[in-house]
């Protein structure tokens, strides 16, 4: 048993874990990647700039490449395609105004649906107790019948 | 819709002191207005509508080549009146629909010296725009070549045509997206000090 | 007689709307005056509207193989050099067609669901057929009046203007139909959600049948949606397969509240907990399948997969989908405090707390993938400014909730109902727990260092492990019962427990999609080179060398192909063909990729523009695990299968065992 699962963990382990490096392509390719993933394509809107067949990403590319070998950061070149076509063009929402808003919503939704899963699993805990029904705790069902019930 | 578990013990629900209306009832019921509502709102929007940012804004300076192969075609030149700035290309359908009225705007342009008027051919081959003017009648005024778009970029352009109405100062006042009307040049020329 | 034809689809089309009426009224008469006369003859009023649209839909796919470019449907979405196979899918490849065969699920399931239930739901079934019958009326005339396929123009054009290229692909045979039959699968459960609350009552009957119906439309609109990554993995050519588009959003909203409630039906079903949050679910998850809907059809938001855009036909649906909204939450809100459960969540070590938490993670996922959609929207509305919610955004936001899930996945099914010792339970998952620290340190030894990455790698690990233990104690305890052979225990405790191991099994598959989806999203490479013949480039420690660039023309389209070697090591591998095509008729390109699959990753090429020095563009990638996808697809869909199969016969095995079932409690009324 054990030995089975520790050979299933290590296969599993190797195969998600490829031999480095990860990545064999070069750190300015993956670092137009990174950022053209994150700019929309003006023009055919449902794509970024690297996904998209338009002219004008192809030029926005271009201009990416540049401002990299120029040196630039990648918060400088987003302001620079922010600057031309507004928030819109950001695929990630910038971290101020109505776009820093929407950062907010999952950690907010998480802390609030995780109090009332902490608050309703208590009560309840607390109502069962008082109605008696777990004041004598079962015998724990030995694993074999616990198996059958699920049956 | 991470309304609380409505599943409660029946004795807490009678507790006295509680709300006759549980908090994730009102919370259904502000999506069940809201949510409609809200995609009611959207359909009356052009979700493709990109506002401009350059409107309010220095315009970008520019020093292109003229599509007739003369002189550049440069902002420096062109500031100190009113200035309209025509985005157009041959493989823009719609642009074929605002030429007349371009052209009659760069006649008067000419004739009253009230505001200057310059195109820029967008993303096009100097052959192909020049075949398209043949085609549709000469602009009355030049063109500057923006062949691999980069201008439209400082210009923010992500559709054709675009113009732009930029006022003496040198400051861009208002873009039309999409084909000009007489009533859209009326009322821009007016913002940028030059209208009748 | 072609043109006949197609009128006599219109005419039955027709019929099926006032038939759909007529259900509607004589269900909810019979509910009210309970006569089973009228519901009766409501019931075959929605078996007749089967025959009447499979025979509209049969007219309207034979216009299509017998190219009656009358039919203006047919005339712009099909041409006479399309293929054959191609002309009988092209029937759902645009707006109205696909509704066409939306409404064709919908009166299907609706009779089946109609006769497979009519015996065992009689209090119910009124309620049941009037709800589908206004679903049917509510498409229907969505049809009719607003996208009607069936109408003609004369004269009829020479050809037609031929499908859209991208959907000249096998992936369109199967996509869409399997999308679909997830999304109007739902409907089902809703219509026994409507029931359950005009009687407010839910029983044990009640939740086997949605039970069934929930598993199969999950089912199906996961396989939906796997094989529409599928498609647009090998189609359209960026490389990946979610792009978290709002119509892509759309479809994962209904599928994240669906296995919300795939779970805590089961609390239900064996403790007769959350009586009103199901009923909440299955209503959200109905809803959901409308607004998406809504989002394709409207154009309210831009989209790849968006239909052509018709402001009337996004003011129909949306005034349905408000309809649908007021009518589901309304009973909510009215009738769900006499639908109580029968018991409590008694310890937060428990079976009913776990199901609690995936809940919680899987609905704050739903809802924060909801509300990011339509964010943009939002803002517009309220200050005029345009900003986008796009990839990053849900990949920074989404995929930790969703590692959550998978940390449950593992953790979940081997906690007792009621409660469990704290201890008992650390000691449970700490083989797992070792499983997940080895993979940790091997990915530190491989030099990852990005927490979020690090974090996904433990969490999957530890899922696939748990798992897997899982199936073994199930075994192992079978094993010695009766002290059978390893095989033949595994072989039984498969088919006794079909519902809890079917369901192991879809959580094996889940994680083998996660692992994929971690691996190919985190660790793939990309090149763009130029090139000319004899020129190679490397990637990820293969050579490609370019061979030459050919002519390859189809009936329909111009292509050119590349022919690629591709070597490791020295060795020649393989040849690869990229190609790229121009369809002449809606002059439209498309790229031909190719792919070259193995259980460590991706190959994935495609070609380029080719310059005048006789060089060619060619973009490569190298996408690790991608594969495991699609398998950890394969055995989500066995391991449904089997669960769906167990369904049936659970109630007779568990009343066979000497002990009873904790719970199943709630009132046999039907």
């Amino acid at each position: 048993m054990k030995r089975t699962l520790a050979a299933a963990a290590l296969a599993f382990t190797v195969a998600a874990a490829p031999a480095a490096p990860f990545r064999t392509e070069a750190p300015e390719e993956a670092q137009v990647r990174e950022i053209g993933a994150k700019l929309r394509c003006p023009v055919c809107q449902s794509e970024n700039i690297l996904d998209s067949q338009s002219g004008t990403a192809r030029e926005m590319i271009a201009v990416l490449r540049e401002q990299l070998a120029l040196g630039r950061s990648e918060a400088e070149i987003l302001g620079y395609f922010r600057s031309r076509y507004g928030d819109y063009v950001l695929l990630s929402p910038p971290a101020s105004g109505f776009g820093g808003v929407i950062w907010l919503v999952p950690p907010l939704l998480l802390a609030a649906a995780g109090a009332v899963y902490i608050l309703l699993v208590r009560r309840n805990a607390e109502a069962a107790r008082r109605a008696g029904q777990a004041s004598q705790p079962r015998a724990p069902l030995d694993e074999q019948s616990l198996r059958r019930l699920e049956l | 819709m991470s309304t609380p578990f409505p599943d409660r013990p029946a004795s807490d629900r009678l507790a006295p002191g509680k709300p006759a209306i549980p908090r994730w009832k009102w919370l259904l019921g502000a999506a069940v207005v809201a949510v409609p509502l809200l995609l009611g709102i959207g359909l009356t929007r052009d979700p493709s509508y990109i506002p401009s940012m350059i409107v309010g804004r220095a315009m970008p300076e520019f020093s292109l080549e003229a599509l007739s192969g003369d002189a550049k075609v440069a902002s420096e030149a062109l500031l100190g009146k009113p200035l309209v700035i025509n985005f157009w290309a041959s493989w823009c359908v719609s642009c074929r629909q605002e030429h007349p009225l371009l052209v009659q705007l760069g006649d008067r342009a000419d004739l009253f010296g009230e505001f200057g008027i310059v195109g820029i051919n967008y993303r096009d081959s100097r052959q192909a725009a020049l075949g398209f003017l043949d085609r549709e009648g000469r602009f009355p005024y030049a063109s500057g070549l923006d062949t691999r778009g980069r201008l439209g970029i400082d210009f923010g352009v992500y559709g054709m045509p675009e113009t732009f109405f930029v006022d003496a100062a040198g400051i861009v006042q208002a873009r039309q997206v999409g084909p000009l009307t007489q009533e859209a040049v009326e009322r821009n020329l007016k913002l940028i000090g030059a209208g009748r | 007689m072609a043109d006949s034809l197609i009128k006599l689809g219109q005419l039955a089309t027709c019929l099926a709307l006032v038939l759909s009426l007529y259900a509607l009224g004589a269900a909810v008469l019979s509910a009210t005056g309970s006569s089973p006369a009228r519901l009766r003859s409501a019931r075959n009023a929605l078996y007749a509207n089967l025959a009447l649209v499979a025979f509209g839909c049969a007219t309207l796919i034979w216009s299509f193989v017998a190219l009656d470019f009358s039919v203006a449907y047919v005339a712009q979405n099909s041409n006479s050099q399309l293929p054959l196979i191609y002309r009988l899918t092209a029937m759902w490849g645009a707006h109205e067609g696909s509704l066409m065969l939306w409404l064709f699920y919908l009166v299907l399931l609706s009779a089946v669901a109609v006769r497979a239930h009519w015996k065992d739901h009689p209090l119910s079934m009124p309620w049941i057929i009037a709800t589908l019958a206004a679903i049917q009326f509510g498409f229907l005339a969505f049809i009719v009046f607003l996208s009607n396929p069936f109408l003609t123009i004369s004269p009829a054009l020479p050809d037609g203007q031929d499908l859209n290229p991208l959907l000249q692909d096998p992936g369109l045979v199967f996509h869409p139909p399997v999308l679909y039959l997830g999304y109007v699968g739902f409907a089902i459960p809703f219509a026994f959600a409507v029931a359950s609350l005009m009687r407010t009552h839910s029983g044990a009957e009640w939740v086997r049948a949605v039970r069934r119906w929930t598993l199969f439309s999950w089912t199906m609109l996961t396989s939906g949606i796997l094989l529409g990554g599928f498609w647009a993995y090998y189609e359209l050519g960026w490389g990946g397969y979610w792009a978290w588009d709002p119509v892509e959003n759309a479809s994962l909203m209904p599928w994240l509240t669906g296995t919300a409630l795939l779970h805590s039906m089961m609390a239900q079903d064996k403790r007769g907990l959350f009586r009103t949050w199901n009923v909440f679910l299955v209503v959200t998850t109905f809803l959901l399948t409308l607004i998406g809907t809504f989002l394709v059809r409207s154009g309210v938001l831009t989209s790849v997969h968006a239909f052509a855009v018709d402001p009337g036909r996004g003011a129909y649906m949306l005034g349905f989908l408000t309809v649908a909204m007021v009518f589901g939450y309304g009973l909510i809100l009215m009738r769900s405090d006499r639908l109580l459960a029968d018991a409590l969540v008694e310890s937060p070590y428990s079976r009913e707390s776990a199901i609690l938490a995936n809940n919680v993670l899987l609905l704050v996922a739903a809802a924060t993938v909801f509300l990011g959609t339509l964010y943009p929207l939002f803002v517009e509305a309220v200050s005029g400014e345009r900003l986008s919610v796009g990839a990053p955004y849900f990949n920074k936001v989404v995929v930790p909730l969703m590692l959550g899930v998978v940390l449950l996945l593992g953790i979940g099914p081997s906690i007792p109902w009621r409660r469990v010792d704290a201890r008992r339970l650390a000691a449970m998952f700490r083989k797992p727990a070792i499983g997940a620290l080895l993979s940790l340190c091997a990915a530190l030894a491989a030099g990852v260092r990005d927490p979020l990455t690090l974090g996904a790698i433990a969490a999957v690990a530890f899922a696939f492990a748990a798992t897997l233990a899982d199936i073994a104690t199930g075994i192992a305890a079978r094993r010695r019962l009766t002290g059978e052979s390893w095989l033949a225990a595994a072989r039984t405790v498969l088919s006794l427990g079909r519902q809890r191991f079917g369901g192991l099994v879809v959580h094996l598959g889940i994680v083998l999609i996660a692992a994929g989806m971690i691996a190919s999203g985190l660790f793939q490479t990309a090149v763009t080179v130029s090139l000319r013949p004899g020129d190679s480039f490397e990637l990820a420690g293969r050579v490609v060398t370019l061979r030459d660039v050919s002519d390859a023309d189809g009936p329909n389209y111009r292509g050119r192909v590349a022919t690629l070697s591709v070597s490791q090591d020295g060795r020649p591998l393989y040849e690869m063909r990229p190609q790229k095509r121009f369809y002449t008729v809606r002059s439209m390109a498309t790229t031909e990729i190719a792919i070259r699959s193995s259980f460590s990753g991706d190959l994935y090429l495609l070609v380029g523009e080719e310059t005048q020095a006789g060089g060619v563009t060619i973009r490569g990638y190298w996408n690790p695990l991608v594969g495991w996808i699609w398998a950890g697809w394969l055995v989500v869909a066995c391991g449904a299968l089997l669960s769906l199969s167990g369904t049936g016969r659970r109630k007779a095995i568990a009343a066979s065992t000497d002990m009873a079932v904790p719970a199943a409690r709630g009132v046999p009324a039907e």
